[in-house]
């Protein structure tokens, strides 16, 4: 004799068949990075790496500008 | 059937897991640059003690980095130069790079124990202040 599906069976397994069609969407909609062939290092940020950027770093590197040019005084003043 | 539920809670609490974003600072985003303190002291409400006290640890802090920055400089160009010869000496080159390094190292923690020492500075408030000010 067989026995039938029992209503707590067959919850069970449309609960599992739910599960699994939400999880099958999800790893098909979130788009997927193409794994890197290799590691390549130079893309690897070390975790104190912000500690070189030093405060007053950006002052070494530029010359202060004038907002306008230096009206030249010795030309007016013939 | 109860296994089956943990297991999916358990799938589903390892989800955001797998979406961390890398790349972030994580040690950067516990402390504050000078210069965004001083940009927002009035909007922090910074007494006058701890202005004079967070200018004179910043230019305390500022000849150091002046100084390592030239010798940085000075000895990277003496391993770019190793660099240039054909074959390599692989170990002259790894004795520069330790010196390189070693220099990084030092401009890196005083760099660190600046940050530290401002951020003892502030108030608690100015520090979750700070905080939001930099998730704007």
């Amino acid at each position: 004799m067989q026995r039938g599906v029992t209503p707590r069976r067959r919850y069970a397994l449309v609960f599992a068949g739910l599960f699994l069609a939400a999880v099958t969407s999800v790893l098909l909609l979130v788009p997927r990075r193409e794994p890197a062939l290799v590691a390549i290092p130079a893309q690897w940020r070390g975790p104190t790496d912000f500690l070189l950027q030093t405060p007053g770093n950006d002052l070494l590197r530029s010359v202060p500008q004038l907002a306008a040019p230096i009206p030249d005084y010795a030309q007016k003043g013939r | 059937m109860k296994k089956l539920v943990l297991s999916i809670w358990i799938s589903i609490a390892a989800l955001p897991m797998s979406a961390q974003q890398p790349g972030e600072d994580p040690i950067a985003q516990q402390l504050f640059p000078p210069d965004l303190i001083m940009a927002h002291q009035d909007e922090l409400g910074l007494q006058e003690k701890q202005r004079a006290a967070i200018k004179s640890e910043v230019l305390k802090a500022q000849p150091k980095f002046l100084e390592a920055q030239w010798e940085v400089g000075d000895e990277s160009q003496k391993m770019i130069a190793l660099l240039r010869a054909t074959p390599i000496d692989e170990a002259k080159v790894l004795e520069q790079a330790d010196r390189v390094m070693a220099l990084e190292r030092d401009v890196k923690r005083t760099h660190l124990g600046l940050l530290i020492r401002l951020k003892n500075l502030l108030t608690p408030e100015q520090i979750k202040r700070l905080e939001q000010i930099r998730r704007k």
